[in-house]
This record gives structure tokens, C-alpha cells and sequence, in this order.
């Protein structure tokens, strides 16, 4: 069986002023049709440089990307639209995402004017179930994107990389901007959505607990590097790379962190 | 008891030509014992940063002030300088992003000298020695270089230790730190939190934490106060509240937080967003909101109630769960 997507050591480097930096160092990894892979790691370790290589919204220095089988580096220019029409991607700033001047209905219909040739009413509709199914109202399709809440931009987001009917979406920080009550919301919704259009996702967090909520699998990333992959269960419980054990020790939610910093003196003066 | 920090009733209203315009705080009550931790949590809107500005005497123009906060037994709110002769010396802020805290044209060192001249007359040659010890105190490794720096030459860490430095130059008697570790690594703001519980150790300031990270506060405080809608609506130890949270509010945030046991299960999220115009609210604030809610919410205002020994929450139903 193919994987959905197959990336094949993928280099990223970038120069200035002659000096290189290697911000993704040969990664391999492959997403199963209906999977979940997150990848983690602190900022500055190539985990969304990857995933723009692996859409070929940036093109890698080296290495392969493959979608369904199709090797996106081969593509003409009208080949690699068709093929991006089956992916969607998600913006950690769910605001600065959207065209501030664009009202959602423009919002939505965007991606359907580039990919579908659906117009007039037939749009319309189209653009009102997509609404609905990410649990906006209609009222909310006469709106500009500053009188939303974060939520509901993210929401608007979600809708745009739904739009085409992608097998493949990308989330880069879905939540990170957001409270932890309306990332409930939208993690609950990412899952939903998943199961009933049998979509994978590319998870890209900081947050472990996110990563391990929403992930089959988990790949830790390090300076342009896969340190760790596994399934998720494994990863979190069983951790074998060093660093991952760091990681996860310094999550706050973490059992070991919890006893560790419980352990410091408590204040000279309590009176 | 002596408090160091003392916020009774605290009333916020925005004005607009003569007119209420809205009301984000709705009669905030906090304390802070010296020495002590406490973490303020709550959504997005709540009230949080609003009462840490009050505090600090630094509310926008058009803010309208009742009630009263006395920092170490003095009103602040007496004279309108109040907060502002208290500030940098007996209380001190650390901002959520430390990358844009610091003016980008002028070296560390410079800007915490400026801190000293402002608060404790002494020779350039003087407040480097002491910018320099304050430097290491933070644990940042060659002091030397971090005062000829520029914000832009230090990592996010980096600036987070030197800000914590700044702001303890005048050893304040309460910190408050405005999300602290929002914008930093995991690995990171481990580190920095560890620092500030070391700190308050050698020190014994105590802290006012604002976080909308519930692990965080989990981590560090001592005392919690959760806020909805301008008010505090329970509050208690750290262990108390979030190990047995009584108002459905307190709950629902726990819940939303994935966790190793929610693995494959839906999240419990609140359902709907925090009001965003406090005024003309009957009732309970959070009563639209709430699973738990009955009739008897819409009408009746609940306020603090104590649940069991040091522990507060402010919900008509709190003692049913």
C-alpha cells in the first residue's frame, strides 16, 4: 500500500551571507490514508519548514515529496495545482490567516474559485454547508474578519482548507493563539471532521498533550532532524531518545515536572 | 494576617461621553500574603491583565476606577500618583513577550541602569556592578555580555531571565508576572519557572501570576483565583481547587485541557465564548454558558461562598458537585 504522503530525505537549506543553515536535514516519514501524525519540537526545528516541503509550497533543497504516489517535485505548474487541490492547510495565527478586507463568504468561496468550477448559486451553497459543517452560522458569512472571535476565524480557516475536499490537511499550531476552553472546541471539531471525511492530518505543535491527543503517530523533530517516531501511545509512554524524555518532562502537565518543582523550598517568610 | 496585597471590590468601567460603555471588572477580590504565589487563570477577556494593570496603576485613559487596592497596608488608590511612586519598587511587572518588552535601540544595560537612576541614585560605575550581580543572579551566563546587548542578539530565554532581572533591581515586594511562559519553549519556560520559585526562595516576594495555562499554575502556585467576567469565582490553594473545583466554570476549563486519560475521547469544552460587554448581567455571568444551570442562575448573582476550609467559589449549585 502507498502511503498518502511519502517524504523521502528531505534537505532544506537555507543561505546567507554564505554561511549554510540546514533547517531540515534529511527527513524521511510517510502519513497513512486517515492518520494522524504530529510533530513536535521547539521553535527553530524545521517542523513547519518540513511541512511546507512536503507541500511544495517551498521547495526542498533535496529529497522527494509524494503525494498519493505522485512525486509533487515532477509536477508542471498546472499539475502541482491540481494535486494541492486534495491538500488544505491551517495557520497557527488564525486572524493574520485571513484577508482582513475579505468578508467570509469571499473567504471561503476563494479556494473554490481557484479549484472548482463551481459558480453563482451552486457556490453559494457550497460555501454555506462548508460553514455549517465547521459550526458557523449564516449570519456569519456577511462578516469581516475582525468582528470574529479567534475561534470563529480558526473555524473560517478550517472551512477555506475544507473547501476542495482534501485528503491531506496540514495544521501548523492550530491552537497555539487560543484559549484553552475554544481549543477544546476546535480540537473536537479537527476530530469530527477527520472521521467523516476520512481526512489525515499533518499536526504540527509544540504541545505535547495537543500532539498526543490528536495523533496516531508522533515524530520528534531536533535542529532539522527526526529524533524519534512512533506510534503515539509508544512515543509518550515509552520514550527512547533522550531528548523526547526532556520534553516531555518539561510539559506542563507532566506527572514528573509536577513532583519535581513540588520538591523547591517553600517561601523563608509565610507568615 | 498582614497582607502584602490587598484588592477589595475592585470596579473597572470604561466611559465614553459620561456614559458607561462597559463594565470588564465587576468587583474583584484578591490577596496575596508576602511570600506567596498567586496564580490569576481564566479565558481570553476575563479580567485578568485588567486587574494586574490596576495594581500597577497603569489602567488606559478613560477607565474608571472603585474600589480599593492597598499594597503593604497603603491605600494606592488615595492619590492618583499612588501605584505610580510604588512601581519598580515594591512592585514590579514581567510582560508576556519578552522579545517586544525591551526598546530594540538601547542595550540591556542601558535600560536597566535607567530603572536604577530613576529609583536609587548611584554612580554609573555603581549601578553596572549592581546591573551586572542582578545579571547573574538570573543565572545568565556572562553578565558582561548581556548588558552590552541588544535585545535582538539574546534569544527569548535569554530576555525573559534579563527582564526578571530588571524587575527585581529594586527588590519589589510583589512581582507580577503576565503570562511569563506563553511565549517560550516548553524546555524553556521550565527553566524559567524554576527560576522564579528559586527566587521568591532567596527573596520572598510574592508573586501575582496571570496565566490562562492551568499546568503552569498547577506547577507554581500556591493559591489560585479564577476569574469570569470581572469577578473572581473561586478560589482556594492550588491542591483544592484544582484537584475538587466547585463552580462548573473552574470544571469546564480542566476539562478542556487534553490530558493522557482523554485520549480518544471528545474534549469537554465550554460551550460559547466570554461575554465581551459586562453590562445589565442578572443573574450569573457564566449562566449561559453552564451545563449545571437553572432557573434560579438567570435571576439570583452569586458571590463567594466558602465550600470547605480556604476554599471559595461563587455558584449556587457549588454545593452539589
Amino acid at each position: 500500500m502507498t502511503a498518502l504522503l511519502q517524504l523521502t530525505n528531505i534537505v532544506k537549506t537555507f543561505r546567507k551571507q554564505g554561511n549554510a543553515f540546514h533547517a531540515v536535514d534529511g527527513v524521511s516519514l510517510a502519513i497513512e490514508s486517515g492518520q494522524t501524525f504530529g510533530l513536535v519540537g521547539e521553535s527553530g526545528s524545521g517542523k513547519s519548514t518540513l511541512a511546507r516541503c512536503a507541500l511544495r509550497l517551498i521547495p526542498p533543497t533535496s529529497g522527494t515529496s509524494e503525494l498519493d504516489g505522485q512525486d509533487l517535485g515532477a509536477m508542471s505548474r498546472a499539475q502541482l495545482r491540481r494535486a494541492r487541490a486534495d491538500t488544505g492547510m491551517v495557520f497557527q495565527n488564525p486572524v493574520a490567516a485571513l484577508n482582513p478586507r475579505m468578508r467570509v463568504q469571499a473567504l471561503v468561496a476563494e479556494p473554490l474559485l481557484t479549484h472548482t468550477k463551481l459558480r453563482g448559486p451552486a457556490l453559494q451553497a457550497r460555501v454555506r454547508e462548508l460553514l455549517d459543517r465547521v459550526g458557523l452560522a449564516a449570519e456569519h458569512a456577511q462578516r469581516l474578519p475582525h468582528q470574529l472571535s479567534g475561534g470563529q476565524c480558526q473555524r473560517v480557516g478550517i472551512a477555506r482548507a475544507l473547501a476542495t475536499n482534501p485528503k491531506l490537511i496540514v495544521l501548523d499550531e492550530p491552537t497555539s493563539a487560543l484559549d484553552v476552553s475554544v481549543q477544546a472546541q476546535i480540537l473536537n471539531l479537527l476530530r469530527e471532521l477527520r472521521e467523516q471525511h476520512e481526512l489525515s492530518y499533518l499536526l504540527i505543535s509544540h504541545d505535547l498533550e495537543v500532539v498526543r491527543y490528536m495523533s496516531d503517530y508522533v515524530g520528534v523533530m531536533r535542529q532539522g532532524q527526526l529524533l524519534e517516531e512512533g506510534p503515539s501511545a509508544d512515543v509518550f509512554t515509552n520514550p527512547r531518545h533522550d531528548y523526547t524524555r526532556e520534553l516531555l518532562d518539561a510539559s506542563p502537565g507532566s506527572r514528573r515536572n509536577r513532583q519535581l518543582l513540588a520538591g523547591a523550598e517553600p517561601a523563608p517568610i509565610h507568615l | 494576617m498582614n497582607q502584602l496585597l490587598e484588592v477589595r471590590d475592585l470596579e473597572i468601567e470604561f466611559m465614553d461621553r459620561g456614559a458607561v460603555t462597559n463594565r470588564p471588572l465587576r468587583g474583584v477580590n484578591l490577596t496575596i500574603a508576602p511570600g506567596e504565589i498567586l496564580g490569576v487563570v481564566g479565558e481570553t477577556g476575563c479580567g485578568k491583565s485588567l486587574t494586574g494593570l490596576a495594581i500597577l496603576g497603569l489602567l488606559p485613559n478613560g477607565a474608571k476606577q472603585l474600589g480599593t487596592i492597598a499594597l503593604d497596608g497603603t491605600l494606592t488608590t488615595d492619590t492618583p500618583h499612588g501605584a505610580a511612586s510604588l512601581r519598580g519598587k515594591v512592585i514590579s511587572l514581567v510582560f508576556q513577550n519578552p522579545g517586544t518588552a525591551f526598546n530594540p535601540v538601547f542595550t540591556l544595560g542601558q535600560q536597566m541602569r535607567d530603572v536604577l537612576k530613576r529609583h536609587k541614585p548611584m554612580s554609573r560605575a555603581e549601578a553596572r556592578e549592581h546591573v551586572l550581580r542582578q545579571l547573574g543572579l538570573v543565572q545568565l551566563p556572562d553578565p558582561e555580555r548581556v548588558f552590552d546587548s541588544y535585545p535582538h542578539e539574546l534569544s527569548g530565554g535569554m530576555l525573559q531571565r534579563a527582564m526578571i532581572a530588571m524587575a527585581l533591581l529594586c527588590e519589589p515586594r510583589l512581582l507580577i508576572l503576565d503570562e511569563p511562559t506563553t511565549a517560550l519553549d516548553v524546555t524553556v519556560a521550565k527553566k524559567i519557572l524554576e527560576l522564579i520559585l528559586e527566587l521568591r526562595s532567596t527573596f520572598g516576594f510574592g508573586v501575582m501570576l496571570i496565566s490562562h495555562n492551568l499546568g503552569v499554575v498547577r506547577n507554581i502556585c500556591d493559591r489560585v483565583a479564577v476569574l469570569y467576567a470581572g469577578r473572581v469565582i473561586e478560589t482556594g490553594t492550588t491542591e483544592d481547587v484544582l484537584a475538587s473545583p466547585r463552580h462548573p466554570y473552574t470544571r469546564g476549563l480542566l476539562g478542556a485541557l487534553p490530558g493522557p486519560d482523554s485520549v480518544g475521547r471528545p474534549l469537554v469544552a465550554i460551550p460559547g465564548s466570554v461575554p465581551s460587554r459586562l453590562l445589565g448581567i442578572n443573574g450569573c455571568a457564566f449562566a449561559n454558558r453552564c451545563a449545571m444551570a437553572i432557573e434560579q442562575c438567570l435571576s439570583s448573582d452569586p458571590t463567594l461562598q466558602p465550600v470547605a476550609q480556604d476554599h471559595e467559589a461563587a455558584c449556587i449549585r457549588s454545593a452539589e458537585s
